[in-house]
């Protein structure tokens, strides 16, 4: 018997996405959790993975095709060991290191910009040496290889100057993508601003002792053993939203509906502009150094625009931090239909009174934007003492 | 043997950035400017390439010594005077 595998919904707002690639061919098998192509989507070009056990019967939308999410992109058959297995934990992580055992072609990561550029400049992209994450070929990579063929005086050096932007066509060029990126978190704010009664609050706490445990803890590891505060903020929040459960889930059809999993949604900033929040899957129950390696990976997916469908769709809660680029405080916008953002603002030295006296100590204030159809202020107020509590015993979390 | 190793430094850095910022031109950085404000690098990026120098150029740089390679030029310097067999 074989079903479709339709154009998943990666996030609210998603209408359709246009069809980039198939590392799949009819007649193979795939196993829960394979990218088996890449979507390209406003978030950028997302690789979408399978949820069963299958064997890809007929490719219905061929590369360049736009499909609306919930059309079939696939036809899958059941193979005899899943026949009647349940696909619903959609949040499992798929397993990225192992790669796939066979390759029908070999299969090619682009990061959007690169192919677009590859494009105006006429290369052929499988010529091409992939310097990015997984052997994906970049921007840069894509320069080097014209500039190396301008050196050798071989073709395409007379590629035009970058085309400029009323000139552009195509679903998938740049600066499309970044037009589209920019209306649909229009759509998404907008949306949030008009339909949610957000409430803040603000909370300032001495990070001193945390600072301090985490320089002890990097002090004599090795640079990719080191942990990062924003994984020690990652699993405060997602600890913390265990005994706080109405700020991780969803408003949908005037109701809460509480999330199973703890998966919160990191703001990154795209350096061209525009941001994501992909998910950090289960951040309450993996360890700092899980957490680490995962917001590295991830941040460095997100840049080279390789982020994957399940870390796309719907993360529980969101944490955002602006602290880097020194301000003292961030009052998110709720992502629909998540019903909380959590701020980080910048570690700063502040004189601070306790216990009658006044010193120095680094400072970090927090903020919450909660959704007061699901909250109230007060849990609200506990929620974010909590966070801060377990942030300031970092060797516990 | 300094000047193998200033370009074996050199090259470590260039591809460590291509690696996680390739729309930064290190050629056109102010080498004394900066490092993480000009190519807008934040605290993940900053960890990356510290671990893409050590893959890249075998050289662990200890947290206590991050202020010591806040610019282009100091992050060369650093590492051309610990680089092995530099």
């Amino acid at each position: 018997m074989s079903k479709a595998y339709p154009m998943p919904s990666l996030g609210a707002g998603m209408e359709a996405g246009t069809v980039v690639e198939w590392h799949v061919q009819p007649g193979q098998r795939v196993s829960r959790g394979d990218v088996v192509g890449v979507v390209d989507t406003e978030k950028g070009a997302i690789e979408i993975e399978i949820w069963e056990d299958a064997e890809v019967a007929e490719i219905v939308a061929a590369p360049g095709s736009r499909v609306p999410v919930g059309e079939p992109l696939l036809l899958l058959k059941e193979t005899e060991s899943t026949a009647d297995q349940v696909v619903e934990e959609v949040w499992d992580e798929p397993s990225p290191d192992t790669p796939p055992a066979e390759e029908p072609h070999r299969r090619l990561r682009v990061s959007p910009v690169a192919r677009k550029r590859a494009k105006e400049l006429n290369l052929e992209l499988d010529t091409l040496h992939g310097s990015g994450p997984g052997g994906a070929i970049t921007l840069s990579d894509v320069e080097t290889a014209a500039q190396e063929m301008d050196r050798e005086g071989l073709p395409p050096s007379g590629a035009p100057e970058p085309v400029a932007e009323q000139d552009e066509s195509g679903p998938d060029s740049g600066v499309d993508r970044h037009a589209a990126m920019r209306r649909a978190i229009a759509t998404a704010m907008t949306r949030s601003k008009r339909e949610i009664p957000h409430y803040y609050l603000v909370h300032t706490f001495s990070l001193e002792s945390t600072l301090h445990w985490l320089g002890q803890t990097n002090r004599d590891r090795s640079p990719s053993r080191r942990l990062l505060l924003a994984a020690l903020y990652l699993k405060a929040v997602a600890r913390a939203v265990k005994n706080f459960p109405e700020f991780n889930g969803f408003w949908e059809d005037e109701a809460f509906s509480r999330a199973e999993g703890v998966h919160p949604g990191m703001a990154i900033s795209l350096r061209g502009g525009g941001l994501v929040a992909p998910a950090i899957h289960d951040a309450d129950t993996r360890s700092l150094e899980a957490l680490t390696e995962a917001v590295r990976d991830v941040v460095h997916r997100s840049r080279a625009g390789l982020l994957r469908g399940s870390e796309v769709a719907d993360p529980t809660i969101t944490v955002t931090s602006l602290g880097e680029r020194g301000v003292d405080a961030v009052f998110g916008v709720i992502y629909p239909p998540q019903v909380a953002i959590v701020g980080i603002g910048s570690v700063a030295e502040r004189p601070w009174a306790e216990g009658g006296m006044v010193g120095s100590r680094r400072v970090v204030t927090v903020t919450l934007a909660a959704d007061h159809r699901a909250s109230d202020g007060h849990r609200g107020a506990l929620f974010l003492e909590h966070v801060a509590q377990r942030l300031q015993s970092p060797e516990d979390l | 043997m300094t000047e193998p190793s200033q370009d074996r430094v050199r090259t470590g850095i260039r591809d460590a950035f291509r690696r996680i910022a390739p729309e930064v031109d290190l050629e056109s950085i102010d080498p004394s400017a900066n490092l993480r404000e000009e190519a807008d690098l934040d605290s993940v990026d900053a960890l990356n390439l510290i671990v893409l120098l050590d893959e890249n150029l075998g050289v662990e740089i200890p947290e206590s010594d991050y202020d010591q390679i806040t610019t282009l030029a100091d992050m060369r310097r650093y590492l051309t005077a610990r680089i092995p067999g530099g």
